[in-house]
């Protein structure tokens, strides 16, 4: 199954504690840094298919200033999924930092000082020109 | 209930019925979790004049809109046979861009990279158009994250240089070939992202037709005095859609059916406003047999689409007594 960011973000906020709706959206915007902001319309989507799909469900419901307030918590399906979800992301990402650290080990032998390079060589420039002992003054 | 409260509540009609016995309230209660103020007067004031944002807005379209083309768990049938009808229309008109940009890419290297006939516009038109052949694999193979933004810049490029060519005057059936994209591009709420919409072999066979086909009758058919061919390129859109209506007249997918229907109107409205065109680039002692030849079309078309509709009823009532039988 193939998991959102939004739903991979709402799964991790339900992690730990039950949280109602604008709970959840305070969470995944805490989670993300800020980079993810759910929208009401965009949070009950994706609720709804993780309730329809057994990841989510109701834990309780509290009358708050005469208001009704849902609390959602995640399923041990939820949990699976979240880990399996995570365990895909830490391999993709693994597979970028591997190739990224290679890259840059490639970068640094190339850009080795000239003068290392030209110690390198097998035949110093000039080497068999240049006296084997030190001249002596007789 | 405060103003605020109602305005939203407005604009959670939007939604189906069951949709919002379910969900409703607590969507209220986020969204206004989501405007308190700290300070009371400021809330005050926010629950007299608050409104609910444009973000807001755009999120509960777009939500009402999946729930209507049943891409939810647990949405109606109807719900579900629509949204397969907008994903099928949706994909035959971008394997027609499709087929077309591989049409224009021959045309242009046949004439060894000269602009295609109609100016800068048309070839610019051209290279837009290309955009659509990946945005089509991308459909197919339900990469909707690639195929949204190529639409969206396929459309909007093309919005731009209809907008640049207004004052030569545009053929009208540009512009209805331009609504029709950007409702393509509304339409792809339909899809989702990672789950292909259709098998895709019958769809590549189809392009892969449509590659081979349209240049080898661009050959035959061009030379013909140098004039536009009597069946011209939204004949041939035309052709197809009979075609299409045809080959489904006997299937019971109803979302088959309806996206044959959608293609058949919008077929309708491309030829008719299409045929206004001869009027302005055929001359008169040359303009009957293209007449005749739209009159044609717009007739197999309105006899095919009449006969699918009524087929459709004709499964619909044969369903409808099987039920009754059972009940």
């Amino acid at each position: 199954m193939a998991v959102t960011e939004p739903a991979f973000f709402i799964l991790t906020a339900l992690v730990g504690a039950p949280r109602h709706g604008y709970g959840i959206v305070g969470e995944v915007a805490e989670l993300s840094e800020g980079r993810v902001r759910l929208k009401v319309g965009t949070l009950y989507g994706v609720l709804d298919r993780l309730v329809g799909d057994g990841l989510v469900e109701l834990d309780r419901e509290e009358v708050e200033r005469g208001r009704l307030r849902r609390y959602y918590r995640i399923t041990g399906a939820g949990r699976q999924e979240l880990a399996a979800e995570a365990a895909r992301h830490a391999a993709n990402a693994h597979a970028a930092r591997d190739r990224l650290a290679a890259e840059a080990a490639r970068h640094a032998a190339n850009a080795r000082p000239a003068r290392d390079r030209l110690a390198a060589w097998p035949m110093p420039i000039g080497g068999s020109r240049r006296p084997t002992t030190p001249a002596t003054a007789s | 209930m405060t103003p605020l409260e109602e305005r939203y509540r407005r604009l959670l009609r939007l939604l189906p019925a069951g949709y919002q016995d379910r969900w409703g309230d607590d969507m209220v209660q986020t969204f206004l979790d989501g405007m308190r103020q700290p300070d009371p007067d400021d809330d005050e004031l926010v629950q007299e004049l608050g409104r609910p944002d444009r973000s807001e807005i755009v999120s509960v379209v777009l939500l009402a809109a999946r729930l209507r083309l049943g891409a939810a768990p647990g949405a109606s049938d109807r719900a579900v046979s629509r949204g397969e009808a907008v994903r099928y229309a949706v994909l035959a008109l971008a394997a027609v861009h499709a087929s077309g940009a591989g049409l224009d890419a021959f045309a242009l290297v046949w004439r060894g990279l000269t602009p295609i006939r109609g100016g800068w516009s048309a070839t610019a038109a051209g290279l837009v158009g290309i955009l659509w052949l990946p945005a089509f694999l991308a459909l197919v193979f339900g990469r909707l994250a690639w195929a949204r933004p190529l639409i969206a810049t396929a459309v909007g490029l093309t919005t731009l240089l209809v907008a640049a060519d207004l004052f030569h005057g545009p053929a009208p059936a540009t512009w209805v070939l331009l609504v029709l994209d950007a409702l393509a591009l509304v339409g792809l709420v339909a899809f989702e992202d990672g789950k292909r919409p259709v098998r895709p072999r019958p769809w590549l066979i189809g392009l892969a037709a449509g590659f081979i086909g349209l240049p080898g009758y661009l050959l035959l058919a061009v030379p013909v005095h140098g004039r536009p061919p009597v069946l011209d390129w939204y004949g041939l859109i035309c052709l197809a859609t009979v075609v299409a209506a045809v080959v489904n007249l006997r299937t019971r997918q109803a979302g088959r059916r309806q996206a044959v229907l959608l293609l058949t109107v919008g077929a309708l409205l491309l030829r008719a406003t299409s045929t206004a065109d001869y009027f302005r680039f055929v001359p008169a002692a040359e303009r009957t047999p293209y007449l005749l030849a739209s009159a044609t079309e717009t007739t197999l078309l309105l006899a095919f689409g009449v006969a699918l509709w009524w087929a459709g009823v004709g499964v619909g009532a044969a369903g409808q007594a099987r039920v009754d039988e059972r009940g």
